[in-house]
Protein backbone atom coordinates (compact mmCIF):
# COMPACT_ATOMS: atom_id res chain seq x y z
CA UNK A 1 0.00 0.00 0.00
CA UNK A 2 1.37 3.48 -1.15
CA UNK A 3 2.26 5.73 1.77
CA UNK A 4 0.70 8.94 1.60
CA UNK A 5 3.48 12.10 1.14
CA UNK A 6 3.67 14.23 3.68
CA UNK A 7 3.04 11.65 6.96
CA UNK A 8 7.04 10.88 7.64
CA UNK A 9 7.20 14.71 8.01
CA UNK A 10 4.08 15.02 10.00
CA UNK A 11 5.62 11.52 12.17
CA UNK A 12 8.88 13.52 12.85
CA UNK A 13 6.86 17.08 13.81
CA UNK A 14 4.47 14.95 15.81
CA UNK A 15 7.14 12.86 17.76
CA UNK A 16 9.26 15.91 18.38
CA UNK A 17 6.54 18.13 19.83
CA UNK A 18 5.51 15.40 22.29
CA UNK A 19 8.99 14.79 23.31
CA UNK A 20 9.90 18.62 23.43
CA UNK A 21 6.93 19.82 25.30
CA UNK A 22 5.77 16.80 27.48
CA UNK A 23 3.48 17.41 29.70
CA UNK A 24 3.23 19.86 31.74
CA UNK A 25 6.38 21.91 30.16
CA UNK A 26 3.84 23.52 27.75
CA UNK A 27 1.60 24.91 30.31
CA UNK A 28 4.34 25.86 33.46
CA UNK A 29 6.05 27.88 30.12
CA UNK A 30 2.46 29.61 29.13
CA UNK A 31 1.84 30.06 33.06
CA UNK A 32 5.48 31.66 33.00
CA UNK A 33 5.11 33.73 30.19
CA UNK A 34 1.55 35.23 30.57
CA UNK A 35 2.08 36.18 34.41
CA UNK A 36 5.86 37.40 33.55
CA UNK A 37 4.38 39.78 30.32
CA UNK A 38 1.57 41.32 32.51
CA UNK A 39 3.53 41.64 35.73
CA UNK A 40 5.91 43.82 33.99
CA UNK A 41 3.68 45.47 31.36
CA UNK A 42 1.45 46.78 34.45
CA UNK A 43 4.56 47.58 36.92
CA UNK A 44 6.74 48.89 34.13
CA UNK A 45 4.38 50.70 31.75
CA UNK A 46 2.23 52.67 33.07
CA UNK A 47 4.39 54.67 35.81
CA UNK A 48 7.11 55.12 33.89
CA UNK A 49 4.55 56.64 30.67
CA UNK A 50 2.19 58.41 32.94
CA UNK A 51 6.04 60.68 34.46
CA UNK A 52 6.89 61.29 30.74
CA UNK A 53 4.04 61.72 28.70
CA UNK A 54 5.02 60.40 25.00
CA UNK A 55 3.78 60.23 21.81
CA UNK A 56 2.06 56.96 21.01
CA UNK A 57 4.43 55.64 18.78
CA UNK A 58 6.90 55.67 21.69
CA UNK A 59 4.91 54.61 24.27
CA UNK A 60 3.98 51.28 22.29
CA UNK A 61 8.03 50.75 22.31
CA UNK A 62 8.36 51.10 25.34
CA UNK A 63 5.32 48.66 26.32
CA UNK A 64 6.36 46.20 24.01
CA UNK A 65 10.17 46.80 25.21
CA UNK A 66 8.95 46.57 29.15
CA UNK A 67 6.57 43.25 28.51
CA UNK A 68 9.43 41.20 26.70
CA UNK A 69 12.04 41.40 28.97
CA UNK A 70 11.60 38.44 31.17
CA UNK A 71 9.31 36.94 28.64
CA UNK A 72 11.98 37.26 26.33
CA UNK A 73 14.67 35.32 28.68
CA UNK A 74 12.10 32.19 29.44
CA UNK A 75 11.29 31.68 26.12
CA UNK A 76 15.76 31.49 25.39
CA UNK A 77 15.51 29.02 28.23
CA UNK A 78 12.71 26.99 26.46
CA UNK A 79 14.81 27.49 23.45
CA UNK A 80 18.39 26.05 25.02
CA UNK A 81 16.22 23.13 26.54
CA UNK A 82 14.93 22.06 23.09
CA UNK A 83 16.91 22.95 20.82
CA UNK A 84 20.45 23.21 22.00
CA UNK A 85 19.81 20.14 24.89
CA UNK A 86 17.23 18.39 23.09
CA UNK A 87 19.21 18.28 19.66
CA UNK A 88 22.36 17.61 21.04
CA UNK A 89 20.83 15.15 23.35
CA UNK A 90 19.53 13.54 20.22
CA UNK A 91 23.01 12.70 18.85
CA UNK A 92 24.51 12.16 22.20
CA UNK A 93 22.09 9.10 22.35
CA UNK A 94 21.35 8.59 19.15
CA UNK A 95 17.71 8.91 18.23
CA UNK A 96 18.84 11.01 15.60
CA UNK A 97 19.15 7.80 13.84
CA UNK A 98 16.28 6.66 14.04
CA UNK A 99 14.58 10.19 12.80
CA UNK A 100 16.79 9.78 9.86
CA UNK A 101 15.72 6.48 8.89
CA UNK A 102 12.20 7.59 7.60
CA UNK A 103 11.62 8.33 3.90
CA UNK A 104 12.70 11.53 4.05
CA UNK A 105 15.27 14.24 2.93
CA UNK A 106 17.81 15.74 5.84
CA UNK A 107 16.36 18.78 5.30
CA UNK A 108 12.91 18.14 5.90
CA UNK A 109 13.83 16.14 9.35
CA UNK A 110 15.76 19.11 10.35
CA UNK A 111 12.63 21.43 9.42
CA UNK A 112 10.75 19.47 11.56
CA UNK A 113 12.59 19.43 14.61
CA UNK A 114 12.99 22.73 14.46
CA UNK A 115 8.86 23.86 13.72
CA UNK A 116 8.80 21.54 16.65
CA UNK A 117 11.35 23.21 19.15
CA UNK A 118 11.57 27.22 17.78
CA UNK A 119 7.91 27.07 16.47
CA UNK A 120 5.76 26.41 18.75
CA UNK A 121 7.60 28.13 21.34
CA UNK A 122 7.93 31.17 19.21
CA UNK A 123 3.85 31.04 18.81
CA UNK A 124 3.29 30.85 22.19
CA UNK A 125 5.41 34.07 22.86
CA UNK A 126 4.24 35.94 20.64
CA UNK A 127 0.39 34.51 20.86
CA UNK A 128 0.41 35.71 24.69
CA UNK A 129 2.51 39.00 23.76
CA UNK A 130 -0.01 40.07 21.52
CA UNK A 131 -2.78 38.49 23.44
CA UNK A 132 -1.10 40.95 26.75
CA UNK A 133 -0.72 44.06 23.87
CA UNK A 134 -4.93 43.84 22.49
CA UNK A 135 -6.09 43.39 26.31
CA UNK A 136 -4.00 46.09 28.02
CA UNK A 137 -3.99 48.76 24.83
CA UNK A 138 -5.92 47.97 22.11
CA UNK A 139 -6.61 50.98 20.59
CA UNK A 140 -3.04 52.34 21.15
CA UNK A 141 -1.75 48.83 19.59
CA UNK A 142 -3.94 49.23 16.48
CA UNK A 143 -3.03 52.84 15.61
CA UNK A 144 0.98 51.79 16.01
CA UNK A 145 0.74 48.30 14.74
CA UNK A 146 3.66 49.07 12.36
CA UNK A 147 5.94 49.86 15.37
CA UNK A 148 4.55 47.04 17.40
CA UNK A 149 5.74 44.70 14.69
CA UNK A 150 9.10 46.28 13.86
CA UNK A 151 9.85 45.73 17.79
CA UNK A 152 9.10 42.42 18.01
CA UNK A 153 11.06 41.94 14.44
CA UNK A 154 14.03 44.15 16.49
CA UNK A 155 13.85 41.61 19.63
CA UNK A 156 13.29 38.39 18.38
CA UNK A 157 16.48 39.34 15.46
CA UNK A 158 19.27 38.23 18.34
CA UNK A 159 17.92 35.81 20.12
CA UNK A 160 17.48 33.72 16.66
CA UNK A 161 20.53 34.33 15.55
CA UNK A 162 21.84 33.07 18.78
CA UNK A 163 19.63 29.79 18.15
CA UNK A 164 21.43 29.35 14.77
CA UNK A 165 24.67 29.50 15.95
CA UNK A 166 24.06 27.61 19.02
CA UNK A 167 21.78 24.42 16.69
CA UNK A 168 25.42 24.84 14.93
CA UNK A 169 27.27 24.20 17.87
CA UNK A 170 25.00 21.36 19.17
CA UNK A 171 25.74 19.50 15.77
CA UNK A 172 29.27 20.38 16.07
CA UNK A 173 30.18 18.68 20.03
CA UNK A 174 27.24 15.93 19.60
CA UNK A 175 26.79 16.45 23.67
CA UNK A 176 23.55 18.14 25.19
CA UNK A 177 24.90 19.30 28.53
CA UNK A 178 28.03 20.63 26.80
CA UNK A 179 26.08 22.13 23.96
CA UNK A 180 23.70 24.14 26.97
CA UNK A 181 26.64 25.10 29.04
CA UNK A 182 28.50 26.96 25.99
CA UNK A 183 25.74 27.95 25.47
CA UNK A 184 24.60 30.02 28.56
CA UNK A 185 28.21 31.03 28.50
CA UNK A 186 27.56 32.78 25.39
CA UNK A 187 24.93 34.52 25.81
CA UNK A 188 26.22 36.04 29.00
CA UNK A 189 29.54 36.80 27.07
CA UNK A 190 27.90 38.29 24.18
CA UNK A 191 26.03 40.64 26.83
CA UNK A 192 29.07 41.12 28.85
CA UNK A 193 30.35 42.28 25.47
CA UNK A 194 27.16 44.60 24.56
CA UNK A 195 27.62 45.92 27.73
CA UNK A 196 30.86 47.07 27.65
CA UNK A 197 30.87 48.32 23.41
CA UNK A 198 27.73 50.27 25.31
CA UNK A 199 29.83 52.19 27.71
CA UNK A 200 32.72 52.70 25.31
CA UNK A 201 30.58 54.54 22.94
CA UNK A 202 28.88 56.62 25.46
CA UNK A 203 32.55 57.41 26.93
CA UNK A 204 34.66 58.09 24.09
CA UNK A 205 31.06 60.22 22.29
CA UNK A 206 32.14 57.32 19.04
CA UNK A 207 28.49 55.59 18.30
CA UNK A 208 30.48 53.01 15.55
CA UNK A 209 30.50 49.87 18.05
CA UNK A 210 27.04 50.55 19.11
CA UNK A 211 26.28 50.67 15.59
CA UNK A 212 28.28 47.42 14.92
CA UNK A 213 26.36 45.81 17.86
CA UNK A 214 23.30 46.63 16.04
CA UNK A 215 23.52 44.30 13.44
CA UNK A 216 23.53 41.83 15.93
CA UNK A 217 21.02 43.11 17.72
CA UNK A 218 18.84 45.48 15.74
CA UNK A 219 16.74 46.48 19.19
CA UNK A 220 19.22 49.09 19.88
CA UNK A 221 18.79 50.98 17.08
CA UNK A 222 14.64 51.22 17.58
CA UNK A 223 15.62 52.09 21.58
CA UNK A 224 17.93 55.06 20.16
CA UNK A 225 15.67 55.82 17.19
CA UNK A 226 12.99 56.20 20.02
CA UNK A 227 15.28 57.63 22.71
CA UNK A 228 18.58 59.41 21.51
CA UNK A 229 21.78 58.09 22.81
CA UNK A 230 23.46 61.51 24.76
CA UNK A 231 27.37 61.61 25.26
CA UNK A 232 28.85 62.00 28.11
CA UNK A 233 31.84 64.17 26.84
CA UNK A 234 29.69 67.62 26.22
CA UNK A 235 26.01 66.17 26.56
CA UNK A 236 25.50 66.15 22.55
CA UNK A 237 23.32 63.66 21.06
CA UNK A 238 25.39 60.71 20.44
CA UNK A 239 23.26 58.69 17.59
CA UNK A 240 19.80 58.79 16.64
CA UNK A 241 18.98 56.78 14.17
CA UNK A 242 16.40 57.36 11.32
CA UNK A 243 13.22 54.85 11.00
CA UNK A 244 14.94 53.54 7.90
CA UNK A 245 17.64 53.15 9.06
CA UNK A 246 16.57 51.20 11.95
CA UNK A 247 14.57 49.45 9.13
CA UNK A 248 17.86 48.96 7.04
CA UNK A 249 19.59 47.12 10.87
CA UNK A 250 16.72 45.09 10.85
CA UNK A 251 16.92 43.63 7.78
CA UNK A 252 20.91 43.54 8.34
CA UNK A 253 20.11 41.26 11.34
CA UNK A 254 17.99 38.99 9.58
CA UNK A 255 20.69 38.37 7.35
CA UNK A 256 22.36 37.13 9.41
CA UNK A 257 19.92 34.78 11.39
CA UNK A 258 19.28 33.73 7.57
CA UNK A 259 22.99 32.98 6.58
CA UNK A 260 23.01 30.78 10.41
CA UNK A 261 20.52 28.95 9.52
CA UNK A 262 21.36 28.22 5.77
CA UNK A 263 24.60 27.10 7.40
CA UNK A 264 23.34 24.72 10.09
CA UNK A 265 20.99 23.31 7.47
CA UNK A 266 23.68 22.89 5.09
CA UNK A 267 26.11 21.09 7.75
CA UNK A 268 23.32 18.38 8.70
CA UNK A 269 22.24 17.82 5.17
CA UNK A 270 25.54 17.50 3.73
CA UNK A 271 28.58 17.31 6.00
CA UNK A 272 27.08 15.51 9.01
CA UNK A 273 28.38 11.88 9.49
CA UNK A 274 25.56 9.30 11.44
CA UNK B 1 -5.79 8.21 20.20
CA UNK B 2 -6.16 10.79 17.69
CA UNK B 3 -3.51 13.65 17.10
CA UNK B 4 -6.20 15.82 16.85
CA UNK B 5 -7.85 15.41 20.11
CA UNK B 6 -4.41 15.75 21.72
CA UNK B 7 -3.24 18.86 20.11
CA UNK B 8 -6.67 20.64 20.97
CA UNK B 9 -6.36 19.66 24.34
CA UNK B 10 -2.83 20.64 24.90
CA UNK B 11 -4.16 24.21 23.38
CA UNK B 12 -6.25 24.14 26.12
CA UNK B 13 -4.41 23.45 29.08
CA UNK B 14 -2.46 26.46 27.88
CA UNK B 15 -5.56 28.50 28.15
CA UNK B 16 -6.31 27.11 31.22
CA UNK B 17 -2.48 28.21 32.10
CA UNK B 18 -2.61 31.37 30.45
CA UNK B 19 -6.47 31.90 32.61
CA UNK B 20 -4.69 30.49 35.86
CA UNK B 21 -1.94 33.55 35.71
CA UNK B 22 -4.49 36.41 35.06
CA UNK B 23 -6.58 34.84 37.84
CA UNK B 24 -3.46 35.50 39.76
CA UNK B 25 -2.47 38.65 38.95
CA UNK B 26 -6.49 40.32 39.37
CA UNK B 27 -6.27 39.25 43.18
CA UNK B 28 -3.40 42.28 42.79
CA UNK B 29 -5.11 44.89 44.25
CA UNK B 30 -4.25 48.68 42.31
CA UNK B 31 -1.56 51.20 44.07
CA UNK B 32 -1.98 54.63 44.33
CA UNK B 33 0.94 56.27 42.59
CA UNK B 34 0.64 59.38 44.82
CA UNK B 35 -1.07 61.82 42.64
CA UNK B 36 -4.31 62.99 43.68
CA UNK B 37 -6.09 66.21 43.41
CA UNK B 38 -9.12 67.32 45.45
CA UNK B 39 -11.56 69.78 46.88
CA UNK B 40 -15.17 71.05 48.15
CA UNK B 41 -17.02 73.80 46.05
CA UNK B 42 -20.52 75.14 45.37
CA UNK B 43 -21.55 74.46 41.88
CA UNK B 44 -24.11 77.14 40.76
CA UNK B 45 -27.54 76.18 38.92
CA UNK B 46 -27.36 75.66 35.09
CA UNK B 47 -23.22 75.92 34.93
CA UNK B 48 -20.29 74.16 35.08
CA UNK B 49 -17.02 73.26 36.52
CA UNK B 50 -13.34 71.56 35.68
CA UNK B 51 -11.88 69.67 38.44
CA UNK B 52 -8.53 68.47 38.36
CA UNK B 53 -5.45 70.22 37.29
CA UNK B 54 -3.91 69.96 35.15
CA UNK B 55 -5.53 67.46 32.40
CA UNK B 56 -4.14 64.25 33.89
CA UNK B 57 -2.56 61.62 31.05
CA UNK B 58 -3.82 58.07 31.04
CA UNK B 59 -2.77 55.05 29.74
CA UNK B 60 -4.11 51.59 29.77
CA UNK B 61 -2.45 50.55 33.00
CA UNK B 62 -3.14 54.33 34.90
CA UNK B 63 -6.59 54.39 35.91
CA UNK B 64 -8.31 56.91 37.71
CA UNK B 65 -10.57 56.26 40.97
CA UNK B 66 -13.03 59.13 41.28
CA UNK B 67 -15.30 59.91 44.77
CA UNK B 68 -17.88 62.08 44.24
CA UNK B 69 -20.27 63.39 47.01
CA UNK B 70 -22.95 65.74 46.00
CA UNK B 71 -26.33 66.96 47.61
CA UNK B 72 -27.90 67.60 44.68
CA UNK B 73 -27.85 65.57 41.18
CA UNK B 74 -25.03 66.25 38.91
CA UNK B 75 -23.42 64.75 35.78
CA UNK B 76 -19.34 63.96 35.44
CA UNK B 77 -17.58 63.53 32.61
CA UNK B 78 -14.37 62.60 31.19
CA UNK B 79 -13.06 64.17 28.20
CA UNK B 80 -10.12 63.67 25.91
CA UNK B 81 -9.16 66.85 25.65
CA UNK B 82 -6.60 69.21 27.16
CA UNK B 83 -7.74 71.03 29.85
CA UNK B 84 -6.50 74.23 27.99
CA UNK B 85 -8.61 73.61 24.95
CA UNK B 86 -12.22 73.02 26.80
CA UNK B 87 -11.71 76.26 28.71
CA UNK B 88 -11.01 78.60 25.16
CA UNK B 89 -14.43 76.99 23.79
CA UNK B 90 -16.37 76.80 26.99
CA UNK B 91 -15.65 80.67 28.42
CA UNK B 92 -16.92 81.21 31.76
CA UNK B 93 -18.44 77.98 32.18
CA UNK B 94 -21.43 78.57 29.96
CA UNK B 95 -23.37 75.42 29.30
CA UNK B 96 -24.62 76.12 26.07
CA UNK B 97 -21.56 76.41 24.75
CA UNK B 98 -20.50 73.19 26.72
CA UNK B 99 -23.23 71.47 25.14
CA UNK B 100 -22.46 72.78 21.69
CA UNK B 101 -18.47 71.60 22.58
CA UNK B 102 -19.79 68.07 23.52
CA UNK B 103 -22.38 68.03 20.63
CA UNK B 104 -19.12 68.43 18.42
CA UNK B 105 -16.51 66.30 19.81
CA UNK B 106 -18.79 63.56 21.01
CA UNK B 107 -16.41 60.79 19.93
CA UNK B 108 -13.99 62.26 22.97
CA UNK B 109 -16.65 61.48 25.79
CA UNK B 110 -14.77 59.14 27.56
CA UNK B 111 -17.30 58.46 30.67
CA UNK B 112 -20.97 60.28 31.12
CA UNK B 113 -22.08 59.64 34.77
CA UNK B 114 -25.23 61.52 36.09
CA UNK B 115 -24.17 61.27 40.14
CA UNK B 116 -27.39 60.91 42.69
CA UNK B 117 -27.56 62.86 45.91
CA UNK B 118 -24.96 61.23 48.52
CA UNK B 119 -21.67 59.35 48.34
CA UNK B 120 -20.02 58.03 44.83
CA UNK B 121 -17.08 56.42 43.48
CA UNK B 122 -16.01 55.87 40.02
CA UNK B 123 -13.71 53.96 38.10
CA UNK B 124 -12.19 54.55 35.17
CA UNK B 125 -9.21 52.67 32.66
CA UNK B 126 -8.81 54.01 28.95
CA UNK B 127 -7.98 51.88 25.88
CA UNK B 128 -5.25 54.21 25.07
CA UNK B 129 -3.44 57.39 25.46
CA UNK B 130 -5.59 59.80 26.39
CA UNK B 131 -5.49 63.44 28.39
CA UNK B 132 -8.62 63.33 30.61
CA UNK B 133 -10.22 66.38 31.15
CA UNK B 134 -12.66 66.52 34.26
CA UNK B 135 -16.40 68.15 34.15
CA UNK B 136 -19.04 68.26 37.09
CA UNK B 137 -22.31 69.88 35.24
CA UNK B 138 -25.42 71.35 37.54
CA UNK B 139 -28.54 71.35 35.33
CA UNK B 140 -30.82 71.76 37.67
CA UNK B 141 -32.34 74.97 38.82
CA UNK B 142 -30.47 74.76 42.27
CA UNK B 143 -26.94 74.79 43.51
CA UNK B 144 -25.16 71.68 44.64
CA UNK B 145 -22.16 71.74 47.29
CA UNK B 146 -19.69 69.26 45.50
CA UNK B 147 -16.64 67.61 46.88
CA UNK B 148 -14.72 65.56 45.16
CA UNK B 149 -11.15 63.61 45.40
CA UNK B 150 -9.08 62.21 41.95
CA UNK B 151 -6.63 59.55 42.31
CA UNK B 152 -4.21 58.28 39.78
CA UNK B 153 -4.11 53.80 40.10
CA UNK B 154 -1.21 52.20 38.82
CA UNK B 155 -2.69 48.33 38.63
CA UNK B 156 -0.46 45.45 37.08
CA UNK B 157 -3.60 43.92 35.43
CA UNK B 158 -6.40 46.22 35.02
CA UNK B 159 -9.91 44.05 35.83
CA UNK B 160 -11.84 45.89 33.14
CA UNK B 161 -9.72 44.18 31.26
CA UNK B 162 -8.75 40.36 32.21
CA UNK B 163 -12.19 39.12 33.64
CA UNK B 164 -13.22 39.21 30.10
CA UNK B 165 -10.47 37.77 29.00
CA UNK B 166 -10.92 35.16 31.90
CA UNK B 167 -14.26 34.57 30.57
CA UNK B 168 -14.02 33.93 26.67
CA UNK B 169 -10.65 32.03 27.57
CA UNK B 170 -11.74 29.57 30.78
CA UNK B 171 -14.90 27.80 29.34
CA UNK B 172 -13.19 27.27 25.84
CA UNK B 173 -9.53 25.85 27.94
CA UNK B 174 -11.95 24.01 29.72
CA UNK B 175 -13.93 22.39 26.91
CA UNK B 176 -10.63 21.56 24.86
CA UNK B 177 -9.21 20.17 27.77
CA UNK B 178 -11.69 18.23 29.08
CA UNK B 179 -12.39 16.27 25.29
CA UNK B 180 -9.11 15.25 25.69
CA UNK B 181 -9.23 14.25 29.15
CA UNK B 182 -12.51 11.90 28.28
CA UNK B 183 -11.01 10.45 25.04
CA UNK B 184 -7.87 9.82 27.00
CA UNK B 185 -9.70 8.12 29.93
CA UNK B 186 -11.20 6.20 26.66
CA UNK B 187 -8.56 5.43 25.23
CA UNK B 188 -7.00 3.69 28.92
CA UNK B 189 -10.24 1.92 28.88
CA UNK B 190 -10.27 0.06 25.48
CA UNK B 191 -6.38 -0.95 26.33
CA UNK B 192 -7.08 -2.36 29.82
Amino acid sequence: MERRRGNPFLEILAASIHEDFRFPILEVFAFLYAISTFAFLGLGGGIASMLSPQSGEAYIHQLVSIQMGIPLFIFLILIFKNVVYGFGSEFEKGTIQTLLSYPLKRHMVLTAKLLSALGVSLLMFLGIQFFALFIMAPQTVFANLATVIVSYLASLSYPLFLTAILLIVAMKIRKGGLALVLGIVLYFALSVASGILTALSITTGNPLPLKALSVLNPSLALQYHFNPLGSLVGGEILWNPSFNEVLAYIGGGYCLVIAAFLIAYYYFSRRLNI
Amino acid sequence: MKRISIALGRIGAVFLAVCCALAILVFIPPANVGISTSGTFPLNPETLMLVGTPSFSLNPQVSVKVELNTNNTVEFYIINVLREEIMREVRLNNLTKFNEFMKNNADRILLNKTIGEGSTTLEYTPNGIVNATFVIVNRNLHSANISYKIELLTSIAPKVRIIPAITYLGPIGALLTGQWVFAKLKYKRERS
